[in-house]
């Protein structure tokens, strides 16, 4: 086993979880953070992950955590990616993994190289004006035979490099394109709508090969998913580790969770929609460790050490094979626009059998905008947990609509 | 108001795994774990029975 573990970004549920693994680490964030984290005892460097300079490299990164004992780095948010990649290529002095790390930053360069291993993707195009989005719509209304007066290609446009739903902006029509692409946006990437049941997967790889699999099924982007999935996906279990397994292999990941997210159509057909490297959002860990037990964090830092034995990693991991006792799921909750000035929780929410516990405050009286980046913020969350995943599904496309502030 | 005139089974027990969740958490983790608690009190002084 590797000795202290540098812990790229700021998660509180992760310095939990390493206290308890009672493993030493060292938390690697902005210098924000420091004053808290020397008031509670944590062992933390300070860094900028915003600026990479000749002065402010891998290098000089590695110099302030050797004081530490630091030999393994574990990502915990988008942006650090790249740094656990730098610093793991010098502790393992392996340069590829820095490269293996920007390809699970860069959505275009990823998305090739999953053509290229045999995926189904979508079209896409790095674009850099808005003329250019225009042209991908045309030729992708041509491809799809479109007759005068029927409704444009779906086109999504993303950041290269945001996590989530950041940047991200969904243009149903030449006219939504002029109205919502600002020059801001570019140069980014611009693919076709992937139509099907989207999820994601958490697969947990040591020495490459996949030692838990959970099927995350998203009932609505950004907003509500549950773990593990439905019936309809789970039948497709060994498809879709299959796939997993070939999306590592290709890729060269060894060691580390990856979070791919797929689009499974009525017609069985799997298509690649993109693959982060780090902590998944929508609350999926806590629902991972609600549902199956053990808790992800430490799988994750277990399965980023090349030295923890094969022995150890059996020993933490339950089958992935089997059904949970229960579905958990979650629905984090958005205030619509306008003025609110209190929480309002439905007594039928509280009443249903699936209803586990909230994270929601009342809020103080202030108006919510309607503009908003990706999803903007939530508000809180609804946690459920039952044995039905249909009543599951039911409950969240339910309460992802309701309101909850009055 | 609900007509429930005993608190279920499933509600006392997430709540005692709740109260058993904010006594193990540390001071960072507090905050959450006592708005799950607080939700979970919610519930339990709906019924009847209350807390």
């Amino acid at each position: 086993m590797s000795n202290t573990v540098a812990l790229l970004g700021w998660s509180l549920p992760a310095i939990e979880s390493m206290r308890s693994m009672d493993r030493p680490f060292v938390m690697v964030s902005f210098a924000d953070f420091e004053p808290y984290a020397r008031e509670h005892g944590i062992p933390f460097v300070a860094w900028n992950y915003n600026d990479w300079s000749e002065q402010s490299n891998a290098l000089q990164l590695k110099e302030l955590l050797d004081p530490h004992g630091a030999e393994l780095a574990v990502p915990l948010f988008e942006e650090t990616v790249e740094w656990a990649g730098a610093l793991n290529s010098l502790y393992r002095d392996d340069p590829r993994l820095l490269n293996r790390a920007y390809l699970c930053r860069n959505k275009a360069i990823m998305k090739r190289k999953a053509l290229l291993a045999g995926f189904r993707v979508g079209l896409f195009e790095e674009v850099h004006t808005v003329e250019q989005v225009h042209q991908f719509m045309k030729r992708l209304n041509e491809a799809h035979l479109q007759l005068p007066g029927e409704e444009d290609a779906w086109v999504h446009l993303k950041p290269f490099s945001a996590a989530g739903t950041v940047g991200h902006k969904l243009l149903r029509s030449h006219a939504s394109i002029d109205e919502r692409v600002i020059p801001a946006d570019f140069p980014c990437l611009v693919e076709s709508h992937l139509p099907g049941l989207e999820f994601s997967c958490e697969a947990f790889i040591h020495q490459g090969k996949v030692r838990f699999l959970n099927i995350t099924e998203y009932v609505r982007l950004g907003y509500s998913n549950f773990v593990p999935a439905g019936t309809e996906l789970e039948g497709q279990r060994d498809r879709i580790r299959a796939a997993i397994e070939k999306l590592a292999r290709s890729f060269g990941i060894e060691y580390g969770m990856i979070h791919p997210e797929w689009f499974l159509t009525e017609d069985d057909e799997l298509s690649f929609g993109e693959v982060a490297c780090r902590i998944p959002g929508g609350h999926i860990f806590e629902l991972i460790e609600a549902a199956h037990g053990f808790d992800p964090i430490q799988a994750l830092v277990l399965c980023s050490d090349p030295n923890v034995t094969d022995e150890e990693i059996r020993a933490f991991f339950p089958s992935d094979d089997k059904t949970p006792e229960h579905y958990a799921g979650s629905v984090m909750v958005y205030p619509k626009p306008g003025r609110i000035s209190r929480l309002e929780v439905p007594e039928e929410l509280k009443e249903d059998p699936y209803f586990h516990s909230h994270t929601l405050i009342s809020p103080h009286d202030h108006k919510v905008s309607d503009t908003r980046e990706g999803f903007g913020n939530h508000y809180g969350t609804v946690f459920f947990q039952g044995t039905d995943p249909d009543r599951m599904r039911e409950l969240l496309v339910h309460y992802q609509d309701t309101d909850f502030f009055a | 108001m609900t007509s429930n005139t005993q608190i279920p089974e499933r509600v006392e027990q997430r709540f005692h795994e709740s109260v058993e969740g904010l006594l193990e958490a540390s001071p960072l983790m507090r905050p959450e774990r006592v708005r799950r608690l607080l939700s979970q009190v919610d519930v339990l002084s709906s019924t009847r029975e209350g807390v």
